[in-house]
């Protein structure tokens, strides 16, 4: 058994306790708990997703195999901040192409790659549901509307800024 | 047709999602009235005599499912509200959940004195963590005037709802993806017949509801089913919230009575094509399916009048090309979102997609043939009639159509020239 302190603070484990609590079925607990693991430690290692079996009860291979199937979900350490670009239809025909490579110009890394100082991440996702004002780019949890070239900059300064 | 707002009445008033702008719109006025004069089979009754029709894209009778799970007598039962939008060119539940959360919830407070259920999840797909925090404090409120909780307003009814995030799985929108997701489980479809209605969300009597259907319960409720059903088409009654994207004028989200046609919601609504672009075609029920041409413009948007037309109206996402649009291009960024999401649980879906995307490539790269086309046509067969649920059977109804209606332009990647479509495609 992995002692709590190991991975997760006193606050932190209170928190988990609470998100348990929510639910009658403890299993159902495990992605919201795994978002919240994510959310404090950046990446669900395999540490992590031990830990949180136990805390739930469940046997290991379940987090692991919820934490390998979700999209949103990192089993191996990304950049603090995650800029994610929609490919879907009506970002790619309104520009997302140029947006995204514009980003890989700008960070100077491929799609799937984290800078050197470990800043950034940049992805390709489908469909965000801001299909109203493409090209979107969502960073972190961030929305980004009608995005330019021009403004990917801008962007990507005011992540920088806040690290 | 002119837009008629049932749905979007609150949408961009002030401070909107505050429990204090709905209520003096009729917010929670439906609620106590079924809590003190109607019994739960009367809910049922009047939702059945509107003849509401799930907005999610299947279109199945919601009166009819809720009586379905109201006749099961085992408990606890479950209300889920399906906020996983995510069928690629939809953003209508994002619309109502940042500015009327309310009116979902008063929903499924409704669906829960209906059916017999005390407890309620609204799975929001995990992107739209903005949406999940409103809906968390929109709870609140309602819990500190008595609208949700235990014995709400009063009326001895215990309802209380939990917002449980998901994490980028398309899948887990189809109804039993999502509850093996809620269980903790990876997102794979489970086989149909039992239904939810009777084995869901733990093996228990489920109901789920999509967020639109369920915002248009406190309507119906207040106004009367008969009022409901003289709205839009007989077959396919009420108002539609129609997301509107592409190389449109004015993209967004359109309230209007079912059954108003492509052409007046391009052309009256959403602003027409940009400037000096004409019409080419239209996926009017997003990725899923099969594309609209110009002489297919006065169809009408409908569950109905789209099947006869060989698409489908789907969640009512309107991804409008104008003539820039390399449909080769369009379809193969189609077929690469179904190949991603594919949960990989059988085998036609999981490696026909494969396939189906590495033939588009090659294509796309010059190095294809006229034989692909009889090929891709093979594999779509196979596809569409022998997957495990509804995401591989929709996956390529936008490949079929495309080499149906837009063949000559596969065609022209099979010469030496190339693409034979404009080399502009996007203006950035």
């Amino acid at each position: 058994m992995i002692k709590s302190t190991e991975v997760f603070n006193a606050q932190e484990f209170a928190d988990m306790e609470g998100i348990l609590a929510r639910y009658d079925e403890p299993a159902s607990a495990i992605l919201p708990l795994l978002h919240y693991a994510q959310g404090v430690q950046g990446h669900l290692s395999e540490e992590v997703l031990t830990f949180v079996a136990e805390f739930i009860g469940v046997p290991h291979v379940r987090t692991f195999e919820v934490a390998t199937y979700y999209t949103m979900l990192f089993t191996e350490p990304v950049g603090r901040h995650l800029v994610q670009v929609c490919r879907n239809l009506s970002c790619h025909v309104n520009g997302s192409e140029d947006i995204l490579q514009a980003l890989k110009r700008e960070l100077d890394i491929d799609i799937g790659a984290t800078t050197s100082d470990g800043i950034f991440t940049l992805v390709e996702v489908e469909c965000i549901g801001a299909c109203d004002h493409a090209p979107a780019v969502m960073v972190d949890g961030d929305l980004h509307r009608s995005v330019t070239v021009d403004s990917v900059d801008r962007i990507l300064g005011s992540y920088r800024e806040k690290t | 047709m002119s837009e008629l707002k049932v749905l979007t009445r609150n949408v961009n008033r002030p401070n909107p999602a505050h429990i204090d702008s709905y209520l003096v719109n009729e917010g929670y006025v439906a609620l106590p009235r079924a809590l003190n004069d109607m019994t739960p089979e009367d809910v049922i009754d009047e939702v059945k005599f509107s003849r509401l029709r799930g907005r999610g894209g299947a279109g199945f009778p919601a009166g009819m499912k809720w009586d379905f799970a109201s006749r099961d007598r085992r408990k606890p039962k479950y209300v889920i509200c399906n906020a996983d939008e995510g069928e690629p060119g939809t953003f209508k539940d994002r619309v109502l959940i940042e500015n009327d959360p309310h009116a979902i919830l008063e929903g499924m407070a409704l669906a829960g004195y209906a059916v017999g259920a005390e407890k309620g999840f609204i799975y929001i797909r995990g992107e739209y963590s903005e949406g999940a925090k409103i809906l968390e404090r929109a709870i609140a409120e309602a819990e500190g005037r008595s609208f949700l909780g235990k014995n709400i307003l009063n009326s001895g009814f215990d309802f209380s709802v939990t917002v449980h995030r998901g994490a980028g799985a398309y899948i887990c929108g189809e109804e039993t993806a999502l509850i093996e997701s809620l269980e903790g489980k990876r997102g794979q479809s489970r086989i149909r017949p039992p239904f939810p209605v009777n084995v869901g969300y733990n093996n228990l009597p489920t109901i789920v509801n999509n967020v639109e259907t369920l915002a248009s319960v406190a309507p119906i409720i207040l106004r009367g089913g008969a009022w409901y059903a003289s709205i839009g088409t007989p077959e396919c009654p009420g108002t539609k919230m129609f997301s509107v994207s592409g190389h449109v004028v004015r993209p967004g989200v359109y309230e209007l009575p079912m059954g108003v046609t492509l052409r007046e919601l391009i052309f009256e609504h959403a602003g027409g094509m940009r400037e000096n672009r004409s019409f080419k075609a239209a996926f009017p029920g997003g990725a899923s399916s099969a594309c609209l041409i110009e002489s297919q413009l006065d169809v009408q948007l409908d569950f109905n009048a789209l099947a006869a037309a060989g698409s489908m109206l789907g969640s009512g996402a309107v991804m409008v090309l104008d003539d820039t649009a390399d449909m080769v291009k369009v379809t193969h960024v189609l077929i690469k979102f179904f190949e991603h999401e594919s949960c990989g649980k059988c085998t036609p879906c999981r490696e026909g997609l494969f396939w189906v995307r590495r033939i588009l490539d090659r294509i796309l790269d010059g190095k294809g043939s006229e034989s692909d086309l009889d090929l891709l046509s093979d594999i779509c067969e196979g596809i569409r009639s022998t997957s495990f649920c509804g995401l591989g059977e929709a996956s390529v109804s936008c490949l079929v159509s495309t080499m149906e209606k837009f063949r000559h332009e596969y065609m022209a990647y099979f010469k030496d020239t190339g693409s034979g479509m404009p080399a502009v495609e996007a203006t950035s």
